[in-house]
This record gives C-alpha cells, sequence and structure tokens, in this order.
C-alpha cells in the first residue's frame, strides 16, 4: 500500500521542522458560558494574535481546526519564546478572551504539500505532536525528546524532568518534558 | 432475531454498528417528488438492506430519515460482526452498482456508509450508545471535511458518493482477520463531542 506522501505530489523539506500544537483549555466550558457570537469574536482576535506573534517569531500558522492550530517554526529555539509571548498575551485580556493554552512541540521532518486550499504539512510527526497535546496542563508546553535535542542549552534549562506516554498509534513510549510558560 | 425485534431494555451487547445515507435524497425528494421517487428510493435501499443483511448476521435496523442505522450481531465472534457489516455493504454497493444502469438517472441510489464496532444498549427496535452517535460522526465525513484533518489525503482523491468509511476499531479487526479488505487512511480528525484525534479509514477491496 502506498503512503499518503508518496500518492501526493509533496516535496520533501530536507530538514527537519519544529511542529507546534496549541488549544484553548476548557473552550466547550468557555463556549457554554458566553455563546457562541462571544466565542467566535474573541477566537477571530486570538486568530490575528497567534498569526502576528507566529510571524514575529519566524513560524506560520498552517491550519486551524476549532479552537486548535497547528504551525510550524524554521527554527526550533523560537518556539518556546513564540508560546510565552502568546500565554502573555492572553492574560492581560479581559474575560472571556483571557483563556489559558496549552502546547505540544515536536521535531521532525515532514512533507509540504501545496494543496487545493493551501498549504498542508504530512508525516507521522504531525499525529506525534498532536497527540502529545492532551499531556499539557493550562499554560504548558510539552517538549518532545526530539525537540529537546535541538533545543539551545538556555531553554534546555526550563524543562522539566522528562517524562512517558503511550501515544494511540505509536509502538513506544514517547519522551517528553513540561515547560511552564508563566516562568518564561 | 427478527429484524426490529430487539431484546429487553437491559440488554448490552457489542455489535458492528453501520450508518448507511442517502446521498442528496432531499434534492431528490424535492425536485422529483417524495410519492414519486423519493419514498421508492428508501424502500428499494430498505428492501436490499434486508435481503443482503439477513444471511450476514443484520440484527436492528432503523430508518434514519434518509438512511438507516444497522447492527450486526455474530454470536461465535464479536469480531465477525464488523466483517459481516462490510461484506454486506460492499454487496449492497455491487447490488445498486447493477440497479443503478438499469433504471433512469432520478432512481439511482447513491450511498454514503461508515461502520463501527463497539457495545450497544439494545432498546426496541434501536440501538443507543456513544458508539452509535461515534458511527454517525463517521457518517458525516466528507470531501469537505479534509482540511480539518491532519495528514489527510488530497479532497480530491475521496469521492462524494459510494464509498466506506470505519473506525479505527474496525480498521484493526480488518487488518487482522480479513485480507480481502485494505484500509487507507483519510486522516485524523476531530469528532463533535469525542475527545482527542480519531484515524479515519476509508475500506476498499483488495
Amino acid at each position: 500500500m502506498k503512503t499518503k506522501e508518496e500518492n501526493s505530489n509533496a516535496e520533501l523539506v530536507s530538514r527537519p521542522l519544529a511542529i507546534v500544537f496549541a488549544d484553548i483549555v476548557g473552550y466547550s466550558t468557555l463556549l457554554a458560558t458566553h455563546g457562541d457570537l462571544v466565542a467566535a469574536e474573541t477566537l477571530r482576535e486570538f486568530r490575528s494574535d497567534v498569526e502576528r506573534l507566529a510571524t514575529a517569531y519566524r513560524g506560520r500558522c498552517i491550519k486551524w481546526i476549532g479552537d486548535i492550530f497547528l504551525a510550524v517554526f524554521e527554527d526550533v529555539s523560537n518556539v518556546i519564546p513564540f508560546a510565552a509571548a502568546l500565554t502573555r498575551s492572553r492574560s492581560q485580556q479581559t474575560a472571556p478572551a483571557n483563556w489559558r493554552l496549552r502546547f505540544s512541540l515536536h521535531l521532525a521532518t515532514v512533507f509540504i504539500d501545496q494543496t487545493s486550499y493551501g498549504e498542508e504539512i504530512l508525516g507521522v510527526g504531525v499525529n506525534i505532536a498532536a497527540r502529545l497535546t492532551s499531556s499539557a496542563e493550562a499554560d504548558q508546553i510539552v517538549v518532545s525528546r526530539a525537540a529537546r535535542l535541538a533545543l539551545p542549552a538556555e531553554q534546555v534549562a526550563l524543562l522539566g524532568p522528562m517524562e512517558r506516554v503511550h501515544l494511540k498509534g505509536m509502538a513506544e513510549e514517547m519522551e517528553f518534558s513540561r515547560v511552564d510558560l508563566a516562568k518564561v | 432475531m427478527d429484524i426490529g425485534e430487539c431484546a429487553s431494555a437491559s440488554e448490552v451487547v457489542t455489535e458492528a454498528i453501520v450508518v448507511i445515507d442517502l446521498v442528496d435524497s432531499a434534492r431528490t425528494s424535492n425536485l422529483f417528488g417524495w410519492h414519486a421517487v423519493g419514498r421508492g428510493l428508501l424502500r428499494d435501499l430498505r428492501t436490499l438492506i434486508a435481503q443482503i443483511g439477513q444471511p450476514h448476521g443484520l440484527r436492528c435496523m432503523k430508518s434514519t430519515g434518509d438512511g438507516y442505522l444497522l447492527t450486526f450481531h455474530d454470536s461465535q465472534s464479536a469480531e465477525l460482526a464488523a466483517i459481516n457489516a462490510v461484506d454486506t455493504v460492499f454487496e449492497l454497493m455491487n447490488h445498486i452498482r447493477v440497479r443503478n444502469r438499469e433504471v433512469p438517472e432520478e432512481r439511482a441510489l447513491n450511498l454514503r456508509s461508515a461502520i463501527h464496532f463497539g457495545e450497544v444498549d439494545v432498546v426496541s427496535s434501536d440501538r443507543e450508545g456513544p458508539h452509535i452517535s461515534y458511527t454517525f460522526r463517521l457518517e458525516a465525513i466528507s470531501r469537505a471535511s479534509l482540511p480539518e484533518a491532519l495528514n489527510p489525503i488530497p479532497p480530491e482523491e475521496s469521492p462524494l458518493e459510494n464509498y466506506v468509511l470505519c473506525s479505527e476499531e474496525t480498521a484493526e479487526i480488518l487488518e487482522r482477520r480479513a485480507k480481502k479488505w485494505k484500509t487507507v487512511s483519510i486522516g485524523l480528525l476531530k469528532l463533535k463531542g469525542f475527545a482527542g484525534w480519531r484515524e479515519v479509514f476509508r475500506i476498499l477491496p483488495e
């Protein structure tokens, strides 16, 4: 059976990319409390904030899935500062936009495809990063072992101890560390 | 057990769950009339499902308005019910392909279907529980869902009708027990009301 990458016209990126996922903690509760219209308006402002900060830290947003976004960064060392800046930006907002975020970071070689709906990122690393997000608490970023190995020393010092999690679809447990973004 | 005759309200069983939807049924009924065309399509579909499904362990068949909720049971092996469900859906599509060549275009049957496997509550002529809801979520996935998936297939590779999607659970069973079917991931998706990312597969003949 051909892989999706073989089936598509995907172009292999020659170096790994930092893959970042983030979501809003308790988004369903926010929707229930404030209603669809308020949530949609504040989410629109949030998206604009994410795009601005991602660009400032030389990353780019690939897609939004409700309250979740997928972004990639050429330089993995820009991700923790980006996540910390976005977390600070949210904490300075008034309710309901002062929602708390959680992030995941993984480093992997991915395929970049230009699709009918825009740029798409393909590869197992995307699934790993997505599923790793649920290990993060609010205001945290969880960093995979692969990403940790590529971080500069001053950022490695921010990481907590290595933990393990079994991710669905993965044969082996994944190792990751946490960063408390409020302390960055 | 006859179709539609289900056991007591407290019964919990592991079954293969199938949701079959008639593509464009509302449009067809609006354009050509419910009594003239729409009703006949649903009745034809129901007849075909009953004929083909009964020898494969079809245990419950419930109308959903523009399609049917089906469950399959196998008393010897719960997992075999999933294979029987897949066999039924593909046999149904083969019958429909022949039928569609012989009828006017507006009377053609075109289907979307999804198959899942799990524990369900048996209620009178119906089934309840999160696995039922999950199967309806699967069935609602279409080409338009793919931009919101992770590792999606290109949308243009996803057919608009006459395809069969399945859950990870079903794909695992087919992988282990039914070599005549192959499953191809169409991507990881968020399904409303269900936590986490769920990989969704398309079933194809090997």
